[in-house]
């Protein structure tokens, strides 16, 4: 966006000089005047803004000007108040310095010109419209299914939207894809891994009109439908786990348990959840559900931004993703300024931070799990130790955070004469309107000590102790009082948390002193257990007569006789608190983020539907409806099939925002179904060569994921074991697990090695996936380690008990990678490649090693046909 | 003409010069959606065709090597305010050049006011009599072909300046490409069997990576690093147990195969594009080991470099390698001569730089006699940086001495090579080398100053959705060009 503007004032400077040696007349209005002020201008004298009343947007306006009176006065650019401002003569130089640089001499000339020319511009020049009317700040309506002749695309609402566009531009849609063309490209889209041979078999036999959708149900079903998707919205959550210095176990960004936001998403999509609610409790679980243990972990959409060393830094990621995720805008470009392009201004973003002022993070316990202990704030020079259990999560603490607006997004220049400002989301699409009201949290959420699990898990580890001190042999007198001081103790704080959480019977004072006690005998019987210890070392030191280990025993047994008198002058004194099962924290929260996720996910949001509905279509078409997938903004790319996209996203949001609904509406649809290939002289090619139309499916190359999965399923490889903390790199080898589970963060080793090549995320920034066709794939899928592992496992699986020929087993070998037969000169080639091989390696080894070699060799190959890595 | 037609319409005899980065634009195009792309030609007329830039890793101190300061030693042991000069810490320049990424809040990094002295001599050397540290007498003997900038500054006074010296942009600020990924994505490759963005001996940290990455231009521009001992480049060796005829068998048979599909999708452009992708790679798995086989080099030319010598091996080889790699056509080396942070000296910097510089000093000269004496000192532009100065006061953190701490405010970097001037000095600091004097050079001076020598406005590279500010692009040094 500015992109444009700076290469179009680069241009106009060019233009301008070139021009020099022109006469007057020959400045252009349009080409050259209009371009320049609406690039340099534009925001503050335009349809966005119109500071001192004066909008430069047109001729006719310019002429008008504004407070000050006309902007210039034909035919005299010396008297012109454009000219003066321009220059910062006798006022202050336009534009401002905190606004951009001077505009150059030969502008400058440019403009002079066109004024001393008399300022000449056409008659009709339209008058932008008001930005705020724009198509995607207008909530969507459901438009009527247009009718078209052709009754096969009357039956499916999509077919219908699309049909009308090829009707209009004379495009032809080609027939549909063959129906094992279709049983692989709608199982990689839905799965991420490939048909088996069985299926096709079962799918090309079934005659029935409902197999397609039967196939369908039984892919949406299945968990890999959970891993498959929640790969795509790892890329616009931007998943990432910990990072900071990550070898030197340094946490600085993200959470080392960051993978259990993971597992939420793969289940979330698995159990079908609604987009809504997904939304709503990635942003605000603690608020909306502070109940639910589970789905805190969604609240790693807030997490992932967290920088120890710098809470600025993770409210402007947070903004920034929260709105091109979700909202398709570009609030990021008001950090600095008033957008450019769209109503929205500078102050409105500051307002946006403080939904997320407030946040801080808590670690808490996780029923199996060691308690993590609290939440290790950074200290400066320190470093973030890597705690992997439990949940890091957030949560309101900073209550007192103000946010103040600074500068051109330098956070050291604040604006001193602006007020702190209150939350709030742009007032163009009405996010100015939230009603805010603080949450008050249940207790085990302010204390989660009072869980069951907790004291369930507390108890049962002091009694199994117990257990164990009662029976040891021989008998340890001391370690059975301590065992027993420490079930009572634990008793006794359960007790006295439940009296004063108002979950239990008794007096909340009482009962605190009375486990106060109880801790303090269990300190006092610790502290007697450790002066036995010491003194039977002590004896034993003695006993070897080793002067430097008496003198170390003797020290250590002063020190526990202090110890253990102080714990006896504990006891003697009554106390009146105890030491609690978790940290406490704050009983509200400020109520933000569930405003803001609410009105995130209402009905009226006219963007949140549509964003959704893209990115869902982008990922089954390989191409989106709206091309700027985080920009529905003005400076965003228009929808090809407005009317589509906002069916779509009506009936998103009608089936309560249901998913899978969605999937199976688009992957029914005949447009879904359509064939890749065209002829070369396929009429439609000449009319829309890059297929924006969609008159045949657009094929893709698998994600980076998919093509390790794929290969991994194919060979009977795969470890389908789901959910986990991430898996090292370092680990490639020896796991076969779906490639999601692996370590995804920006640093080296941050992913796998293989996955690079293939446009594997980045996982700061990956709202569109990558696909290129580079030489260092074919080097990956032909030479690494795991390549050759895969065809050994494949050709194993080939060779192991099969007495077919050798016609039949390539029949086969095609049907287990590419989910078809092979065509008559695919079956020459590859006998005769066989043939080969085997003569080849037979030179050099047994007529036996050489036949699994041409096998794996063949194996290899065929994970190196286009069409394995290619969705058809 | 329709690119994507054009490259559907490549004939098998295509020489595949261009082609890696065509296949490459091809993704780009995929990716950001239509516009221009850059062609692979130069903007205007280049004056290198290919870059060697030596980061040395830590922040070497410009008062030791390339900027001498006889000030600090007469007003050793003064704080500022007791020296005749104004004092550096109370400028408002101060301010303006450093941000901490920790939060002023937490950060509580000391500034140190007493001043620290020279901790080696200096000579004047050549024609230009330039004067070099004396811990560096093989650069001292090339002081006439390089032009030292001795009034560069940066903002990050934390080692993430090593990204940002790559990128332009402090950490705290929205990513951008490195340099090498730029001029990858701008020019492409003279030589398509190649990476034509190579890493020599680093990035050896994990986070630094983003020295050497192409971010949102796609990991396709980022750079290879390239190992010298073992597996050279990932994926590039032909598994042992494969016999060479073996394999190219099975290369044939992918090619056979994917030609035979191309009946049923005769308008497949990625198909015809991964055909061509698997005849390039089976060449690049022959040209990169070759690339790097310094035996093939003489006794003299290893002797030149140090490759015969402990101290200076790692290095020499390293050099060594960058100047085949550009005399192959490579486009950008990134080289790290030493490992990450080394040049770091918080304390005992005498010795730190005492035992580093003779390490570096031959082999960096020697690539500069090599340039020259086989004619290629017209075509490659040498660059020798670090992520910023050291502090002239003396560091007393944590109880540590003989050092000096990390210095945003000034430092020096060098130019030589294709386009440059040689023997001069442009820029300095002031009195005690603390503030870089205006007009001082924001790192991406560095970088305009390379695509200019290369041809290129970074302005036309630009990608939509992208910002990148003025300051990005920076001015290019036009006072040490020839």
């Amino acid at each position: 966006m500015h992109i444009s503007m700076m290469h179009l004032s680069v241009a106009l400077a060019v233009l301008a000089m070139s021009s020099a040696r022109l006469g007057a007349d020959d400045v252009d209005y349009l080409k050259q005047v209009k371009p320049l002020l609406t690039s340099r201008c534009g925001s503050c004298h335009g349809p966005l803004a119109q500071k001192a009343k004066l909008r430069l947007d047109t001729a006719a306006f310019i002429k008008g000007g504004g407070r000050s009176g006309p902007a210039i006065i034909a035919g005299k650019s010396d008297e012109s108040l454009m000219i003066h401002a321009i220059l910062g003569r006798d006022r202050p130089r336009m534009p401002p310095r905190d606004e951009g640089k001077a505009l150059a001499p030969a502008e400058i000339a440019v403009l002079k010109r066109w004024i001393d020319a008399g300022a000449p511009a056409p008659k009709n020049e339209v008058v932008p419209s008001d930005p705020r009317k724009h198509w995607a700040f207008q909530k969507p309506v459901r438009p009527a299914i247009p009718r078209t002749d052709d009754l096969a695309w009357q039956r499916h609402p999509i077919d219908s939207f699309i049909r009308v566009q090829h009707d209009r531009l004379g495009l032809k849609a080609l027939p549909p894809a063959d129906r094992a063309t279709l049983l692989r490209r709608v199982t990689l889209d839905l799965t991420g891994l490939p048909p088996t041979r069985e299926q096709l078999h079962a799918f090309l036999a079934d005659a029935s009109p409902a197999a397609f959708d039967r196939v369908v149900e039984r892919l949406l079903a299945s968990p890999d439908y959970g891993e498959r998707w929640a790969r795509h919205w790892m890329d616009v959550w931007r998943y990432s786990d910990w990072y900071g210095r990550r070898s030197e176990n340094d946490w600085r960004n993200s959470s080392p348990t960051l993978w259990r936001w993971r597992d939420w998403i793969v289940g979330s999509l698995n159990a079908g959840r609604g987009y809504d609610r997904m939304i709503q409790e990635m942003l605000a679980a603690d608020e909306i559900v502070p109940d639910n243990d589970a789905a805190q972990a969604a609240t790693g959409f807030l997490v992932r931004n967290y920088y120890s060393l710098n809470h600025d830094s993770w409210m402007k990621d947070q903004v920034e993703h929260t709105a091109k995720a979700f909202l398709g805008l570009t609030l990021n470009c008001c950090h600095c300024h008033d957008h450019k392009y769209d109503p929205i201004s500078q102050e409105e973003y500051f307002r946006f931070r403080a939904f997320f002022e407030p946040l801080g993070l808590r670690q808490d316990r996780v029923p199996g799990e060691p308690d993590p202990g609290p939440f290790q704030k950074y200290g400066y020079g320190g470093s973030g130790k890597v705690v992997t259990s439990g949940l890091v999560r957030v949560m309101d603490e900073r209550f007192d955070a103000k946010t103040r607006m600074y500068r051109l997004g330098n956070d050291r220049d604040f604006m001193a004469d602006r007020l702190p400002v209150t939350p709030g989301a742009p007032a163009m699409i009405g996010g100015d309107r939230l009603q805010i009201s603080p949450v008050m949290l249940p207790s085990t959420a302010v204390y989660p000590g009072a869980k069951k699990f907790i004291q369930d898990e507390e108890i049962a580890a002091a009694e199994k102790e117990l257990a164990a001190a009662r029976t040891v042999q021989p008998a340890d007198p001391s370690r059975l009082s301590v065992a027993e001081a420490r079930l009572k103790a634990v008793h006794a704080v359960i007790a006295a948390d439940r009296a004063k959480y108002k979950l239990g019977p008794g007096d909340a004072v009482d009962l605190a002193r009375i486990a106060a006690r109880a801790q303090a005998l269990l300190r006092l019987s610790e502290a007697r257990r450790r002066v036995d210890q010491v003194e039977r070392e002590l004896a034993l030191a003695k006993g070897k007569q080793v002067a430097a280990a008496i003198k170390k025993a003797e020290d250590a047994l002063a020190t526990a006789k202090k110890q253990c008198a102080a714990a006896e002058s504990q006891v003697a004194v009554p106390q009146a608190t105890y030491v609690p099962l978790s940290p406490t924290y704050p009983a509200t929260s400020t109520g933000r983020r569930k405003a803001l996720a609410l009105w995130i996910t209402s009905s009226d949001n006219p963007l949140t539907a549509r964003v959704a509905v893209n990115h869902i279509w982008l990922r089954h078409f390989g191409k989106p409806l709206v091309e700027s997938v985080f920009d529905f903004g003005r400076n965003g790319k228009s929808p090809t099939h407005p009317e589509l996209l906002d069916w779509l996203a009506v009936e998103l949001m009608e089936s309560g925002w249901n998913m899978k609904r969605l999937h199976k509406l688009i992957v029914t649809s005949q447009t879904y179904q359509l064939q890749s290939a065209a002829a070369q002289d396929d009429a439609n090619l000449a009319k829309d060569a890059d297929d924006r139309w969609l008159w045949r499916y657009p094929s893709r190359r698998l994600e980076a994921e998919a093509v390790r999965d794929a290969m991994l399923f194919t060979a009977g490889d795969l470890d389908a074991r789901t959910g986990g903390k991430e898996i090292e790199p370092a680990q490639e080898k020896s796991s076969r697990r779906r490639s999601l589970y692996f370590a995804s963060h920006p640093e080296g080793g941050g992913s796998l090695k293989l996955l690079e090549f293939f446009d594997a995320p980045d996982p700061c920034d990956c709202y569109r996936r990558a696909e290129s066709l580079v030489p260092q794939q074919a080097l990956a899928l032909t030479n690494s380690e795991f390549t050759i592992a895969r065809s050994r496992s494949l050709a194993d699986r080939w060779l192991t008990g099969s007495q077919e020929s050798s016609e039949a087993m390539i029949v086969r070998a095609f049907e287990d990678t590419l989910t078809r037969r092979p065509k008559a000169e695919e079956l020459k080639a590859c006998m005769e490649f066989l043939e080969s091989q085997s003569v080849l390696v037979a030179k050099h080894a047994t007529p036996q090693v050489a036949r699994q070699r041409a096998w794996e060799s063949l194996a290899r190959v065929l994970f190196n046909h286009h069409e394995f890595v290619t969705i058809r | 003409m329709n690119r994507r037609v054009f490259l559907a319409d490549l004939g098998m005899g295509f020489s595949g010069l261009a082609l890696g980065a065509m296949l490459q634009r091809d993704g780009v195009v995929r990716a950001g959606g239509a516009h221009a792309l850059p062609d692979g030609r130069p903007h205007f007329r280049p004056r290198a065709k290919s870059v060697i830039w030596l980061f040395l890793s830590g922040g070497y101190s410009h008062l030791e090597t390339f900027d001498p300061k006889p000030a600090l030693n007469r007003h050793a042991g003064k704080t500022f305010k007791q020296t005749p000069y104004p004092d550096p810490l109370q400028l408002p320049l101060h301010n303006q050049r450093s941000r901490s990424v920790v939060n002023d809040s937490i950060n509580t990094r000391e500034r140190y006011a007493t001043i620290y002295p020279l901790q080696v001599g200096f000579r004047k050397h050549g024609q230009s009599g330039i004067e070099i540290a004396d811990w560096l007498p093989h650069l001292a003997s090339c002081v006439d072909d390089i032009a030292i900038v001795r009034n560069v500054w940066t903002t990050d006074n934390d080692h993430a300046a090593e990204n940002q010296i790559h990128t332009g942009r402090h950490k705290l600020d929205e990513r951008q490409p490195a340099i090498g990924s730029w001029t990858s994505y701008g020019l492409g490759t003279l030589n398509a069997n190649l990476p034509q963005f190579v890493v020599l001996g680093g990035p050896t940290r994990a986070d630094t990576r983003e020295s050497i990455q192409g971010h949102y231009l796609g990991p396709r521009h980022d750079g290879i690093p390239l190992n010298l001992d073992g597996e050279p480049l990932p994926f590039a060796r032909r598994p042992a147990h494969l016999l060479p005829e073996e394999q190219r068998n099975e290369y044939e048979l992918i090619g056979r195969l994917n030609t035979l599909a191309g009946v049923e999708y005769p308008v497949d452009n990625a198909l015809r594009a991964r055909i061509r992708a698997y005849e390039l790679a089976y060449r690049m798995q022959v040209a990169v080991p070759e690339a790097l086989d310094l035996a093939r080099e003489t006794p003299a030319t290893h002797r030149l470099y140090g490759l015969d010598r402990p101290t200076t091996r790692v290095a020499a080889r390293r050099c060594l390698a960058a100047r085949r790699l550009v005399e192959l056509g490579v486009r950008f080396v990134q080289l790290y001569p030493s490992p990450y942070g080394v040049w770091d000296s918080h304390a005992n910097l005498r010795v730190n730089h005492g035992a580093l510089c003779p390490q570096i000093d031959q082999p960096v000269a020697a690539l500069l006699k090599d340039l020259k004496q086989r004619g290629l000192w017209d075509d490659v532009l040498l660059v020798f940086c670090t992520e910023f100065g050291r502090t002239p006061g003396q560091e007393t953190r944590g109880g540590v001495s003989q050092g000096r701490d990390h210095h945003p405010h000034g430092f020096s970097v060098w130019f030589a090579g294709a386009g440059i001037k040689g023997g001069i000095v442009h820029g300095e600091t002031d009195e005690l080398g603390f503030h870089a004097l205006e007009p001082a050079h924001y790192v991406t001076d560095l970088h305009a100053t390379v695509f200019h020598l290369l041809g290129l406005d970074p302005r036309r590279l630009e990608i939509p959705g992208r910002r990148r500010l003025e300051i990005d692009h920076g001015e290019p040094i036009r006072e040490i060009m020839t």
